[in-house]
C-alpha cells in the first residue's frame, strides 16, 4: 500500500458523479469538489437531481439558495449549476427526435403524452437522463459534478439504458440511450466517487457500491473516507499507546484510539479495493486551507 | 430516577414512529426503544427496514430470516436472555420487504391471470425502484395490518431511509398524487370506452415504439385495479399520523446538516398538526477526562513527545463534546416543548452491548 499526499480535485475526470449513503457528507463534498475545481481554473458545472417534494435543497444550501435552476446558471467565479429535471429532458429529447420546436410544443401540449409521460415509471427516469446528456455533451464544461442523492439512483441511471434498449434496440431512443451509454462507461472523462465514514457499516456499503457500480461498468475512481477523526501519531505511537490500552480499558483516550483504530481498518478495507482519499474531520469544509485540494491517497 | 417522556410513550401508545434523516441512527434508536418498551409492556414488535447487520445479529437473526423479510420472527429465549429482557414478554421483529408486501396486496386484489399479466410486464421489475414511496407505502401497510391484528401491544416503526426526514409523512399525498394522475385514470377500468378513445395516444406510440407502448400500457391498465384499494389506504394513512394513540420521535445527531433536517421535519409537523413527542439526539461525544498523571508520567519517560499529542488530541476532542452539547443545548431552547434526549456515541463491537447502552441512555434504568 502506497500512500501519497494528492490532491483529490486535480484527480477528478470531466464528469464526476459523487454517491454514498445518506449521512456521510456526500452533499458537502459534492459541493466541496465543486468549489475547489473552479477555484482551480476550471469551468465547473454542479449538477441535483430535482426533488419533486418542493424543499430547499441541502446543496444549494451550501451556495446560500433554496435550489438550482434547470438552466445552468452561474452562482460563482467559474461555477455553474444545475437541477436535473424530467420534463426538461424529455422536451430536449423531443425537440432533438422532432427537429422542430413548434412541433415538440404541439406533441409536450398532447395530454395524453403529457399524461403517460408524467405517470409511467421509468419515463420519469429517462427525463432525468436526457437532461443530463444534455449537459455532459456541452462541451464548455471542463467538469460536471454531479451529486446523486441515494445510491439507488446512480444503480436506477446506470441501468436504465439496458432495461429500455432491451424493449426497444433500435429507433431514436435507443441511438440516445447509447450516446448517453458511451459517456457513463467512458473512463477516461467519468468517475464515480463513494464517499463513506471511517465506521465498520458505512465501509461495507461503500464496497458494496462499487461492487454493483462495477458490474453496471460504471467506472469508479475510488472511495473518498470523510470524517476521519483526528490522529496526531505515528504508527509506533499508536501501538505503545495500543499496549498500555489493557491497563486503562475505561479511560476515555482508549475511546479516541478505539476511533483511530477504526479509521485504520476502514483505510485498509477500503484501500485493498479501490484508490482511497482520506478526508478530515472539520467544521466548514469551505474555510479550511487546503481541504478538498490535498488530501491522503492510498494506492492498492 | 426521573422519567422522561420518552417512557410514557412507551407505557401508554400503541405505535412509536422513529423518524430522521440518513445516517442518523433510527434504526439503531428503533431497536432501543423496543428494548426499553420490554420493561414496560409484555408484547412489542418493532419494525426494521433492512437492519443494519450488527442489529441483526444483536437480535439474533439468521441471514436466511435477514434476506426474506414478510413475517415478523419473535426473539429466541436465547437472544431475550443475552439482552435481558423477561422471560414473559415476547418481543418480535419485523423486517419489512416492500415486494412481498406488494405481492401480497396484488395476490389479494386482482384476479390470479391479472396479477400474472402485471408481474409479467417489464416495469413491475422495475416498479419498486421506480415509484417514489413505495417502500414507505408497504411499510405502512404492514403496519396497519399488525395494529389491526391487535397481537400486539406496542409497535415501534422504524421509518425507511429517506432523501428527507419528513418524506415518510408526505407518502399518502404522493401515492394518492400518482394513483389521481391522468395516466392512471385514463386506464382505469371504471372509465368507459369513449374517455379512452377521445385520447389519442398515437404520438406515445410513435415515439416509444410499439413494443414499449404496449408494455407501459399493461402495467399502467392492471396497476390501475389497485387503485381503489391504494387511494382508500392513503386516507387512512393520512389519519393515522395525527391519531393519540401513536407518537412520532424524531432522531437526530449534533451534526449541523442534521439539525437543519431536524428543524425542517418540526416546522413541517406542526404545520400538519402531526405532534412530535421527543427528539433522541445520537452520536453525543463525551468530553474525556484528562490521563491519570500517573500514567501520564509513565509515558512522560518513554516520550515526552507522545505526551504532548496525547494532550492536543484531548484537547481536540473536548473541543468536539463542547460542540456537541451546544448543537443540543440549542436544539432544547428552539423545541421547549419537546423532549430532547441525549444518546452517546457507542464504540462496542458487539450488537448486543450497543443496544443495552443506548437504550439506558435513552430511558434511564426502570
Amino acid at each position: 500500500m502506497e500512500t501519497t499526499e494528492q490532491s483529490l480535485v486535480s484527480n477528478l475526470k470531466r464528469i464526476n458523479m459523487i454517491s454514498g449513503k445518506g449521512g456521510v457528507g456526500r452533499t458537502t463534498m459534492a459541493a466541496t469538489l465543486a468549489k475547489a475545481s473552479a477555484k482551480e481554473g476550471k469551468k465547473t458545472l454542479l449538477a441535483e437531481l430535482e426533488d419533486d417534494s418542493g424543499w430547499d435543497s441541502p446543496l444549494a444550501r451550501h451556495f446560500g439558495r433554496k435550489h438550482f435552476p434547470i438552466e445552468p446558471a452561474q452562482i460563482e467565479k467559474n461555477l455553474y449549476a444545475v437541477t436535473l429535471s424530467a420534463p426538461a429532458g424529455q422536451e430536449n429529447f423531443l425537440n432533438s427526435f422532432l427537429k422542430l420546436s413548434s412541433i415538440t410544443h404541439m406533441v409536450m401540449g398532447n395530454q395524453g403524452v403529457k399524461w403517460f409521460l408524467d405517470g409511467a415509471p421509468a419515463f420519469k427516469e429517462m427525463g432525468y437522463f436526457y437532461h443530463l446528456l444534455m449537459m455532459l455533451k456541452d462541451t464548455q464544461y471542463e467538469r460536471i459534478i454531479l451529486d446523486l442523492p441515494a445510491t439507488g439512483h446512480l444503480i436506477g441511471l446506470a441501468r436504465l439504458p439496458n432495461v429500455l434498449l432491451k424493449m426497444m434496440p433500435i429507433g431514436a431512443i435507443a441511438e440516445k440511450l447509447r450516446e448517453g451509454q458511451s459517456y457513463f462507461y467512458d473512463k477516461r472523462q467519468t468517475a464515480a466517487w463513494v464517499v463513506t465514514l471511517p465506521q465498520s457499516l458505512p465501509v461495507s456499503e461503500a464496497i458494496e457500491l462499487k461492487e454493483s457500480l462495477n458490474k453496471e461498468q460504471i467506472p469508479v475512481g475510488g472511495y473518498v473516507l470523510n470524517r476521519a477523526p483526528f490522529n496526531p501519531f505515528t504508527v509506533e505511537e499508536e501501538a505503545v499507546l495500543e499496549s498500555m490500552s489493557s491497563k486503562s480499558k475505561t479511560h476515555k483516550l482508549m475511546i479516541d484510539l478505539e476511533r483511530i483504530r477504526r479509521l485504520r481498518e476502514a483505510e485498509k478495507r477500503l484501500s485493498e479495493s479501490g484508490p482511497l482519499w482520506v478526508a478530515p474531520e472539520t467544521d466548514n469544509p469551505f474555510e479550511e486551507e487546503g481541504f478538498g485540494f490535498r488530501v491522503q491517497k492510498f494506492t492498492p | 430516577m426521573s422519567k422522561n417522556s420518552l417512557h410514557k410513550l412507551l407505557a401508554e401508545k400503541r405505535c412509536v414512529i422513529v423518524c430522521g434523516g440518513g445516517g442518523v441512527g433510527k434504526t439503531t434508536t428503533a431497536a432501543s426503544l423496543a428494548l426499553s418498551a420490554s420493561k414496560l409492556r409484555k408484547k412489542i414488535l418493532v419494525v426494521t427496514i433492512d437492519p443494519a447487520k450488527r442489529l441483526a445479529e444483536a437480535f439474533g437473526f439468521t441471514q436466511r430470516a435477514l434476506e426474506q423479510g414478510g413475517e415478523p420472527i419473535l426473539l429466541s429465549d436465547e437472544s431475550k436472555q443475552k439482552l435481558g429482557i423477561a422471560a414473559d414478554v415476547s418481543l418480535s421483529v419485523g423486517i419489512l420487504n416492500p415486494k412481498y408486501v406488494l405481492e401480497q396486496i396484488i395476490e389479494q386484489t386482482l384476479s390470479p391471470t391479472q396479477a400474472e399479466t402485471l408481474k409479467k410486464t417489464m416495469l413491475y421489475g422495475q416498479l419498486s425502484e421506480m415509484v417514489y414511496g413505495l417502500q414507505e407505502y408497504t411499510a405502512y401497510e404492514w403496519v396497519t395490518r399488525m395494529i389491526k391484528d391487535s397481537e400486539y401491544e406496542l409497535i415501534v416503526l422504524d421509518t425507511p431511509p429517506s432523501f428527507h426526514a419528513k418524506d415518510f409523512f408526505l407518502v399518502p399525498g404522493k401515492i394518492r398524487n400518482l394513483m389521481e394522475s391522468k395516466v392512471f385514470q385514463l386506464f382505469s377500468p371504471k372509465r368507459g370506452g369513449f374517455f379512452k378513445a377521445v385520447m389519442s395516444f398515437g404520438w406515445v406510440e410513435k415515439l416509444l415504439g410499439e413494443k414499449v407502448y404496449r408494455e407501459s400500457r399493461m402495467f399502467l391498465e392492471t396497476f390501475s385495479l389497485l387503485r381503489d384499494r391504494i387511494l382508500d389506504r392513503c386516507d387512512l394513512l393520512s389519519k393515522f399520523f395525527t391519531q393519540n394513540e401513536v407518537a412520532v420521535v424524531a432522531v437526530s445527531t449534533p451534526e449541523s446538516s442534521a439539525m437543519f433536517e431536524l428543524e425542517g421535519l418540526s416546522r413541517f409537523l406542526t404545520e400538519r398538526s402531526i405532534h412530535l413527542e421527543a427528539v433522541v439526539v445520537n452520536q453525543v461525544e463525551q468530553s474525556s477526562s484528562a490521563l491519570p498523571d500517573d500514567e501520564l508520567a509513565a509515558l512522560e519517560t518513554m516520550s515526552s513527545d507522545l505526551v504532548a499529542k496525547i494532550k492536543k488530541l484531548e484537547l481536540h476532542q473536548e473541543k468536539r463534546a463542547e460542540k456537541a452539547m451546544l448543537a443540543v443545548e440549542k436544539c432544547r431552547a428552539k423545541y421547549p416543548g419537546i423532549d430532547i434526549v441525549c444518546a452517546p456515541m457507542v464504540y462496542d463491537a458487539d450488537g448486543f452491548s450497543i443496544l443495552k447502552k443506548t437504550s439506558d441512555a435513552i430511558i434511564p434504568t426502570i
